[in-house]
């Protein structure tokens, strides 16, 4: 069979041994971008990239590849942590990966990270060979519309993120619109809501907003309560998940592989989305949705599969089309052009041995990467307990010199050290951050998909209810919403009724 | 490099105020060559491989510095603050000199800034689906007569592809919808999907046209047939006049760059892009090699931006 006689040539390919040594230099170096919060994927590749010139083309895209991959793996741990996500895609990890370090469970947390990532990343690389092409073609069928509608899905979900109240959340969801539109309108290249900035034309950068609203906010709010700590640290059990666990994270792991894979194809689409689709699923389907927000392992597991497979399934419609699919695919085209590579439908054709060792490259770089943070997880966890007043320092240390390096920009400090002190009276006024940096990521693709599908339908709403998966979208949205609204008002109708009770 | 420094320094002592001097002691550190677009991009590619060239030919290291964003112009303002002494390079797309500045407000002036050579241009043409039925550019301008409104996307508003698919539409009375995307890219799936009808492509399209996948109906900015593709007509065969001038890619430096710094600097440039390396790159880019010094593009900026200029106060887009 054609299929097993291509998954043979490409791990002969793979495990050449200098193809070997550049896979682990790339998820070394992707674990460590990843960890560190300010200098993401696509910044670190583009550095990089020069340096492949000398290299074959399979070498080189197999160790971008696994930097990039390597990055989703990594940003679970400082959101688990130390509450700051690394990567955009591990904010929702925050939520209650960062809980459960409180409660003594770092390693659980960071133990089914891991596990969940490599299984879902191998599940992924086995739908990249067995289901590129069929797959590819249904995602051409996303045009704007379909876009549009699943990202209002997206963010009706946001209300399923909320842990206190639902208004507030989509308020928080609301002022991240309006911050993903600061910049040049996508449509006309005029400046929008600059304030006579130059350096605000590309917008405020996703680095010093997250460190801002989760790191600074953080440590601010940590300075007002020193004495805590200690008795944390002392509660650390055990460092592996245990069998509840298991028990616990293999639905979430297995849902959210399936909805990574699926919405990392989109273009576009990719780890963000995917990974607080799968939260919201998650504590849907629980039967202790309450459990959420305050260390449920389920809230860990979900979302970390599902952005590693659709950091996976996002090859697929570069490798089979030549289409990239993110900023990081983006690099990965520019690499496969600089070595001569001509992307498109024919590659899986023309350079097999490129195709197949690369898929078969980042199989074996999931086991790296397992292997690299399993040992490395006792190391984490006894970082907990260095002492506030050193670890502080440097965490500031750390966030500030990330989020100078991305731009070499003395505003993006600025704007992190605002955004630190707005995240910390939102939190103290019980507003979360999480909807807001979601909303603030969707937000550009939100508006260009409804001005590109009102444009084509010549201003008719009517593009969104006509076309069949844009529809599926809009009824979900529908329902979650009502799904969310009812048991509110009936609950605060029950309120009404006893209160008039009361009185009478 | 002691004995050039020491007698760099004799010379300083000899003649302080005459010009050669400091050429003599020009490049003595490391040049940042700023890029106006993201990393990965053909402006990124190609400038990469022009700072290896000129590494070789300098002695001091070129380092690249993407400040994409703005459409080119945060780079082009960064340019127009630095110091004019050859140090601060900016590779980019002549639109920042011509046509942004009449779209938006921005923080700089066209004589900010002095063109040290273009060595490529962009590209443009109409491109439909393979299965489509208008196979021939008569077909689809007779069929888009029929049906005003026939949908197209381009690699984002008022880009020199956008204003070409306008010139044709204004000379054959034609109106079209257009639907902007972020790059090249992005047209190309809107294509694939069949979101649009058509698509002006700005060279990532020609993959597709060679794998069949996409059809080239009809190529503009060029005054005469492209010899790669000599079936395809121009706008000038359909009895249009040409389309928009093309823009170019273009080395710039701030203006008041010393005479010999930059004579150094475009001797140095024009040896890079004539090596064998650099052709062969543009070839794989489809870029064709379209070279122009600097006091060419002196002469030849001016028209493209009155171009720019009659045709944007006509279309109502500059910015006030």
């Amino acid at each position: 069979m054609d299929l097993i006689d291509n998954i043979v040539m490409g791990f002969s390919v793979a495990f050449q041994w200098y193809n070997l040594l550049f896979c682990f230099v790339g998820v070394l170096i992707g674990t460590l971008i990843g960890v560190l919060p300010g200098l993401g994927p696509v910044g670190t590749m583009a550095i990089l990239l020069p340096i492949t010139f000398g290299i074959s083309p399979v070498t080189a895209i197999v160790m971008l590849a696994g930097i990039y991959y390597g990055a989703q793996y990594g940003g679970s741990t400082t959101s688990i942590l130390v509450g700051i996500p690394g990567e955009a895609s591990s904010v929702v990890t925050t939520l209650d990966g960062y809980e459960m370090a409180k409660q003594g469970r770092a390693g659980p947390a960071l133990g089914i990270a891991a596990f969940g990532s490599f299984i879902a990343g191998t599940l992924g690389i086995v739908g990249l060979m067995l289901m590129s092409a069929p797959l590819v073609k249904f995602a051409l069928k996303f045009g704007p519309a379909e876009y549009f509608s699943l990202m209002v899905m997206g963010l009706v979900i946001l209300t399923f993120l909320a842990q206190k109240s639902m208004v507030k959340a989509l308020m928080m969801a609301g002022v991240g619109l309006i911050l993903g539109l600061v910049g040049l309108d996508n449509m006309t290249g005029l400046p929008r809501f600059i304030l006579g900035n130059a350096e605000l034309l590309d917008g405020i950068g996703i680095a010093p907003l997250a460190m801002g609203l989760f790191g600074i906010s953080e440590i601010l709010l940590n300075v007002e309560q020193e004495i805590k700590r200690s008795v944390l640290v002392k509660r650390v059990k055990n460092l592996l998940p245990n069998k509840e666990d298991w028990k616990q994270s293999t639905g979430p792991i297995a849902r959210g592989t399936l909805i990574g894979f699926l919405v990392g194809i989109l273009p576009g689409g990719g780890t963000v989305l995917s990974s607080f689709l799968s939260y919201a699923v998650e504590k849907r389907v629980s039967r202790h949705p309450e459990r959420f927000g305050k260390g449920a392992i389920e809230g860990v597991a979900g979302p970390e599969a599902s952005n590693n497979a659709a950091s996976q399934a996002g090859f697929i419609p570069l490798l089979s089309l030549g289409i990239p699919a993110s900023a990081v695919m983006g690099i990965l085209l520019g690499a496969l052009m600089i070595h001569g590579v001509q992307p498109g439908p024919l590659l899986m054709k023309n350079e097999p041995t490129l195709f197949w060792g690369v898929v078969a490259s980042m199989y074996i770089g999931n086991i790296m990467l397992l292997v690299l943070n399993l040992p490395l997880i006792g190391i984490w966890v006894r970082l907990l307990s260095v002492p506030y007043s050193v670890l502080f320092p440097i965490i500031l240390f750390i966030a500030l010199t990330g989020a100078y390096v991305v731009n070499n920009s003395t505003l993006d400090l600025y704007l992190m050290l605002g955004f630190g002190v707005i995240g910390y009276l939102m939190r103290k006024f019980e507003y979360e951050p999480a909807p807001l940096i979601l909303a603030y990521v969707l937000a550009p693709l939100l508006e260009i998909s409804l001005r590109q599908s009102l444009i084509i339908s010549g201003g008719d709403p009517s593009i969104f209810v006509t076309r069949p998966i844009s529809l599926f979208f809009i009824v979900v949205s529908a329902l979650l919403v009502i799904s969310a609204v009812v048991p509110a008002i009936r609950s605060r109708r029950q309120e009404i009724v006893a209160q008039a009770e009361e009185e009478v | 490099m002691k004995l050039r420094s020491i007698a760099a320094s004799i010379m300083m002592l000899v003649g302080v105020t005459t010009a050669g001097s400091v050429a003599a002691a020009y490049p003595d550190k490391p040049i940042t060559m700023l890029v106006a677009y993201a990393a990965g991009g053909t402006t990124d590619v190609t400038a990469r491989a022009l700072a290896q060239g000129l590494e070789k030919i300098l002695g001091v290291p070129v380092t690249v510095d993407n400040k994409g964003g703005g459409g080119g112009t945060v780079s082009a303002t960064l340019l127009a603050n630095a110091k004019p002494d050859g140090y601060t390079l900016l590779v980019s797309s002549t639109g920042v000199l011509s046509m942004r500045p009449l779209m938006m407000k921005v923080a700089y002036k066209p004589s900010d800034f002095i063109p040290l050579m273009q060595y490529t241009e962009y590209v443009g043409s109409l491109v439909v689906r393979k299965d489509s039925p208008l196979d021939t550019v008569e077909k689809f301008i007779e069929h888009a007569k029929k049906n005003p409104g026939m949908t197209y996307a381009s690699s984002g508003a008022n880009t020199q592809q956008q204003i070409a698919v306008e010139t044709l539409a204004k000379c054959k009375g034609l109106t079209f919808k257009h639907v902007p995307q972020k790059g090249g890219s992005g047209s190309n799936t809107q294509l694939m999907g069949g979101h649009v009808d058509f698509i002006a492509g700005s060279g990532s399209h020609l993959p597709f046209v060679e794998q069949g996948e996409f059809r080239e109906l009809l190529v503009f900015h060029r005054e005469t047939r492209d010899p790669t593709k000599p079936d395809v007509p121009i706008m000038t065969d359909i009895g249009c006049p040409p389309s928009n001038p093309a823009l170019g890619m273009v080395v710039l430096a701030p203006a008041g760059l010393p005479a010999d710094i930059q004579k150094k600097l475009e001797d140095a440039l024009k040896t890079v892009v004539e090596e064998k390396s650099f052709q062969d790159l543009l070839t794989k880019y489809n870029l064709t090699f379209d070279y122009k010094g600097s006091e060419q593009l002196m002469k030849d900026l001016p028209k493209e931006i009155d171009w720019y200029k009659n045709y944007l106060t006509e279309a109502g887009l500059v910015a006030k």
